[in-house]
């Protein structure tokens, strides 16, 4: 009875934790962090998420809680809604096709890829957000939010790690 | 039997291959059908936002309280740092204030004789209700911030938010137990107001940056910096002069307002509900709020 509770506890964690542990940080970016001389952003969690996932495996984060997730950060950071998904999805796009390419790699070829990445994921933000509000947004706070966003990746990225080994994959 | 299992698992994969593709292809449609949504009819998208932050606001509301904790002891160490400083300049607007204090008690009987003369209508009253700030966009495209206050609240569509400095913004969307502000300086923000001297009206038009500008404003205005920026009450969705900062520069491009809410420190606000009892249609006619 208890070994088929762990059982299925684990069965369930394999699939909850990634996608849980992300919706996590995303609640996390939007708590007012009011640090004097900073500008009020905090890191793209999310991109950092599929990016990760999207090479590691990407199972564990499926373009539909892509979808979610970025509907989810839309609806509570006051963005157009649809506007996270779609950059989000783009994002989860260049990670499976290219994840040949980091697979085995050292980490700062990981980091390399996610200086590219996140940037175009934040500069693709913006052009959205200019689209949508027909006008040309100071590009400023976008370029602070990609500068912290890619010095964040290590520290989140490790974070995975440790809740990627953690995951024991059901029978 | 294994052998058309077999041929199954042969075809199973390449057919989830495209069934993944076609899905992505899908979400992505999905996606941009939702921003093109959101553009063309705002009610249904709004409604649908106010539902995931209403679910989401009691998280925000528990994890904000440790870090609005953390917050408090970075502000301690860095007001223990400007203390003397701080202490200096306090003593200095004391006395100043005290001085203020005593024109201000004189003008307001002064006003209230006139007033009275002059059988004007007073402003309606206003109530408000406090709400805890439990969100900000975190994002470099919005200044919005979610608040622990909804209709349940008393809180409704476009009304005023102010903190102890001046006004903080409006609200953008109220839900049931949560609701957002749009900023005085995000880029969808307007506000009608007034220069205090010299009454010229003009329009505050916010741009995401820290200082909103003035537009709209009469020709020949004369502005320098310095000058007090309120609310003119036009509209009739706020009450007039609600202080909102003063003039920070002016030249050919732009007048740029410094706002007197300490964005930094924001934790709580008053939502107004402020209602002309002329002006909104809901109100019963016995319902008035004016003296």
């Amino acid at each position: 009875m208890g070994a088929e509770w762990v059982t299925r506890l684990r069965r369930m964690s394999w699939w909850v934790t990634p996608p849980v542990l992300t919706l996590a940080l995303v609640l996390l970016g939007l708590i007012p962090i009011g640090l004097p001389y900073v500008d009020p952003v905090t890191p793209a969690f999310a991109v950092i998420a599929v990016y990760y996932w999207s090479i590691y495996r990407p199972e564990h984060l499926p373009a539909g809680v892509v979808f979610v997730l970025g509907l989810v950060q839309d609806a509570l950071g006051g963005t157009p809604l649809g506007m996270s998904s779609l950059v989000l999805l783009a994002v989860f796009g260049l990670g499976v096709s290219q994840r040949r390419v980091f697979i085995g790699k050292s980490v700062l070829v990981e980091w390399g890829g996610f200086l590219l990445v996140g940037s175009f994921a934040i500069a693709a933000s913006w052009v959205l957000a200019n689209l949508f509000y027909e006008t040309i947004i100071d590009p400023r706070p976008a370029i602070t939010q990609a500068v912290i966003t890619i010095a964040a990746y290590p520290c989140v990225a490790w974070l995975f790690v440790r809740a990627q080994r953690g995951l024991v994959k059901p029978a | 039997m294994n052998a058309t299992g077999g041929r199954l698992q042969r075809l199973a994969v390449p057919v989830r291959v495209v069934v993944q593709r076609f899905a992505f292809v899908i979400l992505i449609g999905a996606a941009f059908a939702i921003m093109i949504l959101g553009k063309a009819d705002t009610v249904l998208v709004e409604r649908f936002r106010l539902a995931i932050t209403d679910a989401a606001a009691p998280v925000l509301e528990v994890i904000s309280h440790p870090v609005s904790g953390l917050n408090a002891g970075v502000q301690e160490i860095n007001q223990l740092w400007y203390l003397r400083g701080e202490n200096v300049r306090l003593r200095e607007e004391v006395a100043r204030l005290s001085n203020w204090q005593g024109v201000a008690r004189r003008l307001e009987s002064e006003n209230a004789i006139y007033r009275a003369l002059l059988r004007s209508r007073s402003e309606p009253q206003v109530s408000f209700a406090s709400a805890r700030v439990i969100g900000d966009s975190g994002g470099p495209f919005v200044r919005t911030l979610l608040v622990n206050a909804g209709s349940r609240d008393g809180v409704a569509d476009g009304q005023g938010v102010v903190a102890e400095a001046g006004l903080v913004g409006r609200i953008a969307a109220a839900g049931h137990r949560s609701s957002r502000i749009l900023l005085v300086t995000d880029l969808n923000s307007r506000i009608p107001v007034v220069i205090e001297g010299s009454r010229h009206r003009a329009l505050l038009a916010g741009d995401n940056s820290n200082f909103p500008r003035l537009t709209f404003l009469a020709g020949g205005a004369q502005i320098s910096p310095g000058d007090r920026v309120v609310t003119s009450g036009h509209g009739g969705l706020l009450p007039s002069g609600v202080p909102i900062g003063t003039v920070a520069a002016v030249d050919d491009a732009a007048i740029t307002v410094q706002p007197f809410v300490d964005w930094d420190r924001l934790e709580y606000v008053r939502i107004l509900r402020f209602d002309l009892p002329r002006l909104s249609g809901a109100r019963e006619a016995g319902e008035h709020h004016g003296r």
